[in-house]
C-alpha cells in the first residue's frame, strides 16, 4: 500500500467522521445543562459580558466567590473565529466535526512517532488503534453525554502528546512549545485539568521511559512545556495565587476542596461510587454512568473484551519479539493497569483503600471522586494505545498474517457496532433541548436590564431546583434552553435562578433555610434573605417549566413551595412585561436595600463599569457600619481605608466607621485592575512563543 | 538446594488453583486475604521454577476466558467479578515479573 493511498484512507475517515455531525445532527445548537452550552451561539456575547469577571459575574446563576471563568476563553475565541468567517454554519457541530476528525488524526501521528515500519498492517493496525480511542466508550458515554467544553480534550490531548513525543524524538524545542500553545488554546485549560490530570498519572510509565530514554534533554523539554503554559495563560493562574498570597479569606472553590470535612464525606462517595462499576466492566470496555443505567451489559457491549483478550494474548508471546516492542508493551500496560485500577478502583477491597488513602493525603485528589468520569479519558488512551503494541507484538512474533488480519477486523467491527447506539442524537419525550436562539422576548428582556445600569440583582420567580432557568426556543414550539441563568452572559447582570443559587460562600446551608422558609410559608423570612442577598428586581417566568424535566427543575417540591402567596409578598411595581412571557418587577419596597448603606441610612453611590464603587459624600454623626454588597472578600479595598473589612449576611462586605465626619470612599476589588494586564501578557507571550515555533518551521 | 525443589513444587499448583476456587466459592467472603496467599505461594513457586512472564500472563489468559464462561449463565455476578479481579491481579504480576525480567537481561 502506497503513502499516497494510506493518505488517502487517513483523509477519508477524517473526513467521514468530520461529516458525521455535519450531516446527520441537525442544525440545531445542543444546548443547557451545568456548562449552558451558549457560547456556540453567542461567543461574542459571552467574551464581552462573562468570561474576564473574577468576583462579581463571575457565576451564571449564582454566586461563586472570588474564582476566574476563563478557563474557556481560548475556545470561545475560536467559536467566535468561525461563527465570523462561517455565519450560516452551526458552529458547534462544526467543533465537534473538527475535533472529531483531528482527534483520530492526532492519535494516529502520536502512534507513528513509535512506529518506524510502514507495510499494510502496521498503517492498518494505527488506524484501528485510532478509531478505537476516538469512539471508545469511555469518550462516548462521558465527554460525548455531558458535552462539557473539556470534550475537546479528546482532540487536545492527543494532539499536545503528539507534539510534545515528536519534539523528544527530533530534538525540536518548537515542537514542544506548539505542544504546550496547543493546549492552552484547546485543553479549556483548569476546566480540563480534572480529566488531564488522570491521564498524566496513568501516563507516568510512559513519562519514566521518555525520562530514561531522553535523559535531561525531557527534564528541559518538560519545563520548557511547563514554563510556556504558565505565561500563555497567565491571565486565570493569577487569580488562583492572589488569594494563597493574601489570605484573602473568602470561602471559594478551591478551599473547599481542601477542607477536611468535604474530603471525609467524598471517602463515603468514592465507596458507594465504586460498586457503579465491576471490574467485569472495565475488563469489557464497558462503563456504567448513573444509577439510572441498571441494566446488564448486553451482549454485544461484552464484546469489547476482545481489546484485553488481544492484549493479554500479546503478553504471552513477548519473548517473541525485539526488546525495543517488549518494554513499550511493558509501559503502555503498566498504564492501562494504572487506568483500569482508578478508573473502578474494585479489584478487591484493597483498591478501595487505596483510592481512599490518596484522598485524604494528597491535596485535590478529591476532584476525581467519581473517577468513573475523570478517569475516562486516561482509560481511552491506554486501552487504545496498548491494544496497538500489542497488534506490534502480535505481528512481529511471526503468527500466520491472515490471524493477524482477522483479529484486526474483529477489532475493528467490535469497536464500530459498539459506538453506534452512543453516537446518535437522540430526543427525549416531546421536548427537545436543542434550540436555533432564545426567543425574542427574552433577548428583550436582557437588554433592557442591561440598559437599566443597576448594581441591584434579580431572582426569577419561579426558582427551580436545578438552579436552571426554561427560555423556548425563538421560532419551534416545544424546543427549550433548559439549564444556568445565562443573564450575565447578555445583560451583565447577576440574578438568582434556583435552589443552589442560593447557597452563599458565607452560609453553604442557606439554599435549604430557604427551601424550608417556603415550605412553612415564610414568605417574608425568604423577602428578608433575598434583600440580604441584594436582590433588587423579580423577573416572572410566564411560561409553563416543560414537563419531561421534572427531574432538573423541580425537587422536594421546591417550585411548588413557591406559591402565588409568596409571589404576592415579594413582587413591587410592575416595571413592564416582554411579551407574554416575561414581567420585569421591583421587588416589594420591604425587602428592598441598596447595594450600598450605612446601618442608619441610604447613601449615595455609583458603580463604575470595573466593579469599583464611588461611595458618596456622606456625613455620619457617630459609630456606623458602611456596607457594600457584594461577595465578601478581604480584597476589597476602601481608599481612603476605614478599618476592617468583615462579612455582612453572610454574603456581602462590611466595614466599621467609628469617626463621625464626611466621606468619600471609592470600593474596589483591587484584583480587577489585574485583568486586563495580565490578558494582554498572556497574548504576548502567546504571540511571541507561536512566532518562535513558525520561524524554526520556516 | 533450588534444584531439589523443582520437583515437589509443583505441589503449590493446585495449592493455588484451590485457593483461587476456594475464593471464587465464597470460602474467604471475598476478603483481599486469598489474593495475598496465592500470591504469596506463587512468587515462592516462580522463583523455585524460574518461570517466564509468558506462564502468567497465560494464566491471566485463562482467567478471562474463564471470567466469559461466567458470564454466559450468570451475568455480571460476583463470581464474574472475582474472576475479572483475579484475572487483573495476575496480568499486574505478569508485567512485574516481566520488568524483573528486563532487568535481568540487561
Amino acid at each position: 500500500m502506497s503513502k499516497r493511498w494510506q493518505t488517502i484512507v487517513l483523509v477519508g475517515i477524517a473526513a467521514t467522521l468530520f461529516l458525521i455531525p455535519n450531516l446527520f445532527w441537525g442544525n440545531l445548537y445542543i444546548v443547557g445543562g451545568d456548562d449552558a452550552r451558549l457560547y456556540y451561539l453567542y461567543p461574542l456575547e459571552y467574551l464581552k459580558n462573562f468570561s474576564f469577571n473574577v468576583m462579581s459575574g463571575n457565576t451564571l446563576g449564582g454566586n461563586l466567590g472570588y474564582t476566574p471563568v476563563s478557563y474557556s476563553a481560548p475556545l470561545i475565541v475560536v467559536f467566535l473565529f468561525l461563527k465570523t468567517i462561517l455565519p450560516f454554519v452551526n458552529t458547534q457541530l462544526v467543533s465537534y466535526g473538527i475535533s472529531f476528525s483531528l482527534g483520530f488524526l492526532f492519535f494516529y501521528l502520536f502512534l507513528q512517532e513509535w512506529n518506524t515500519r510502514k507495510t499494510p498492517f502496521y498503517f492498518w493496525s494505527s488506524v484501528v488503534a485510532s478509531l478505537s480511542y476516538l469512539l471508545s466508550l469511555y469518550l462516548l458515554r462521558t465527554f460525548f453525554q455531558s458535552q462539557f467544553i473539556s470534550l475537546f480534550l479528546r482532540m487536545a490531548m492527543p494532539g499536545s502528546l503528539y507534539l510534545f513525543v515528536s519534539g523528544l524524538n527530533r530534538k525540536s524545542v518548537s515542537r514542544v512549545i506548539a505542544s504546550s500553545l496547543f493546549y492552552s488554546l484547546f485543553g479549556a485549560s483548569v476546566y480540563g485539568f480534572p480529566w488531564l490530570l488522570p491521564v498524566l498519572l496513568t501516563l507516568i510509565p510512559l513519562l519514566i521511559y521518555f525520562a530514561v530514554r531522553h535523559g535531561k534533554f525531557f527534564w528541559k523539554m518538560a519545563l520548557v512545556f511547563v514554563g510556556v503554559f504558565v505565561l500563555c495563560n497567565v491571565y486565570w493562574i493569577i487569580h488562583y495565587i492572589i488569594p494563597v498570597l493574601y489570605n484573602s479569606g473568602e470561602a471559594n472553590y478551591t478551599a473547599s476542596l481542601t477542607a477536611s470535612s468535604f474530603i471525609q464525606r467524598n471517602n463515603d462517595l468514592i465507596e458507594t461510587i465504586t460498586y457503579l462499576n465491576s471490574p467485569v466492566h472495565q475488563i469489557a470496555h464497558y462503563l456504567r454512568i448513573s444509577w439510572q443505567d441498571r441494566g446488564n451489559i448486553t451482549l454485544v457491549q461484552t464484546l469489547g473484551v476482545i481489546y484485553l483478550s488481544v492484549i493479554t494474548g500479546a503478553g504471552i508471546l513477548l519473548g517473541r519479539v525485539k526488546k525495543d516492542i517488549r518494554v513499550l508493551y511493558l509501559v503502555a500496560s503498566s498504564g492501562l493497569l494504572l487506568s483500569m485500577l482508578f478508573e473502578t478502583p474494585n479489584f478487591g477491597s484493597w483498591s478501595v483503600r487505596l483510592f481512599q488513602f490518596l484522598n485524604t493525603h494528597i491535596p485535590f485528589f478529591v476532584i476525581f471522586r467519581n473517577m468513573y468520569d475523570k478517569f475516562a479519558l486516561a482509560m481511552a488512551f491506554n486501552y487504545a494505545f496498548t491494544l496497538w503494541i500489542s497488534f506490534m507484538v502480535i505481528i512481529e512474533s511471526k503468527i500466520l498474517r491472515p490471524v493477524v488480519y482477522i483479529l484486526l477486523v474483529l477489532t475493528l467491527g467490535v469497536t464500530l457496532f459498539r459506538s453506534i447506539p452512543y453516537v446518535s442524537i437522540t430526543g427525549g419525550n416531546g421536548v427537545s433541548t436543542r434550540i436555533g436562539a432564545l426567543n425574542q422576548d427574552y433577548m428583550d428582556l436582557a437588554r433592557y436590564i442591561k440598559n437599566m445600569h443597576t448594581a441591584s440583582r434579580f431572582v426569577w420567580y419561579p426558582m427551580t431546583f436545578g438552579d436552571y432557568v426554561y427560555i423556548a426556543d425563538r421560532n419551534l414550539p416545544n424546543h427549550y434552553y433548559v439549564g444556568i441563568s445565562p443573564l450575565q452572559i447578555f445583560a451583565q447582570a447577576s440574578d438568582l435562578a434556583g435552589f443552589y443559587g442560593l447557597q452563599t460562600p458565607g452560609d453553604p446551608e442557606l439554599n435549604w433555610k430557604v427551601l424550608g422558609m417556603l415550605q412553612q410559608g415564610k414568605f417574608t423570612e425568604v423577602g428578608n434573605m433575598l434583600k440580604q442577598q441584594n436582590v433588587g428586581y423579580v423577573i416572572v417566568n410566564n411560561e409553563k417549566a416543560p414537563l419531561s424535566v421534572p427531574f432538573v427543575l423541580e425537587q422536594f417540591d421546591f417550585m411548588k413551595s413557591q406559591t402565588e402567596q409568596y409571589k404576592k409578598t415579594i413582587l413591587g411595581e410592575k416595571i413592564r412585561d416582554f411579551g407574554s412571557r416575561y414581567s420585569l418587577y421591583a421587588i416589594n419596597p420591604e425587602f428592598r436595600s441598596p447595594a450600598v448603606f450605612l446601618s442608619d441610612a441610604e447613601i449615595p453611590f455609583r458603580k463604575s463599569s470595573d466593579g469599583a464603587y464611588d461611595i458618596g459624600p456622606f456625613t455620619t454623626s457617630g459609630k456606623t457600619n458602611l456596607t457594600l454588597m457584594e461577595p465578601y472578600s478581604r480584597l476589597w479595598t476602601l481608599a481612603p481605608p476605614q478599618g476592617t473589612d468583615v462579612m455582612a449576611y453572610g454574603y456581602g462586605n462590611q466595614w466599621a466607621l467609628t469617626e463621625p465626619g464626611t466621606f468619600h470612599v471609592k470600593a474596589e476589588f483591587w484584583p480587577n485592575k489585574l485583568i486586563v494586564p495580565s490578558i494582554v501578557f498572556s497574548i504576548v507571550a502567546a504571540v511571541i512563543a507561536t512566532v518562535y515555533c513558525v520561524v524554526m518551521w520556516i | 538446594m533450588r534444584h531439589r525443589l523443582i520437583f515437589p513444587s509443583l505441589v503449590l499448583i493446585p495449592v493455588i488453583a484451590g485457593v483461587l476456587f476456594a475464593d471464587i466459592a465464597v470460602a474467604f467472603n471475598y476478603s483481599d486475604l486469598p489474593f495475598l496467599i496465592a500470591f504469596v505461594i506463587y512468587t515462592v513457586f516462580i522463583l523455585i521454577q524460574r518461570s517466564r512472564s509468558s506462564l502468567t500472563f497465560s494464566i491471566a489468559m485463562l482467567l478471562l476466558i474463564y471470567m466469559g464462561l461466567s458470564y454466559i449463565p450468570t451475568g455480571a455476578s460476583r463470581v464474574t467479578e472475582r474472576f475479572g479481579e483475579w484475572f487483573y491481579l495476575f496480568f499486574l504480576f505478569g508485567l512485574i515479573q516481566y520488568a524483573i525480567e528486563i532487568r535481568g537481561a540487561q
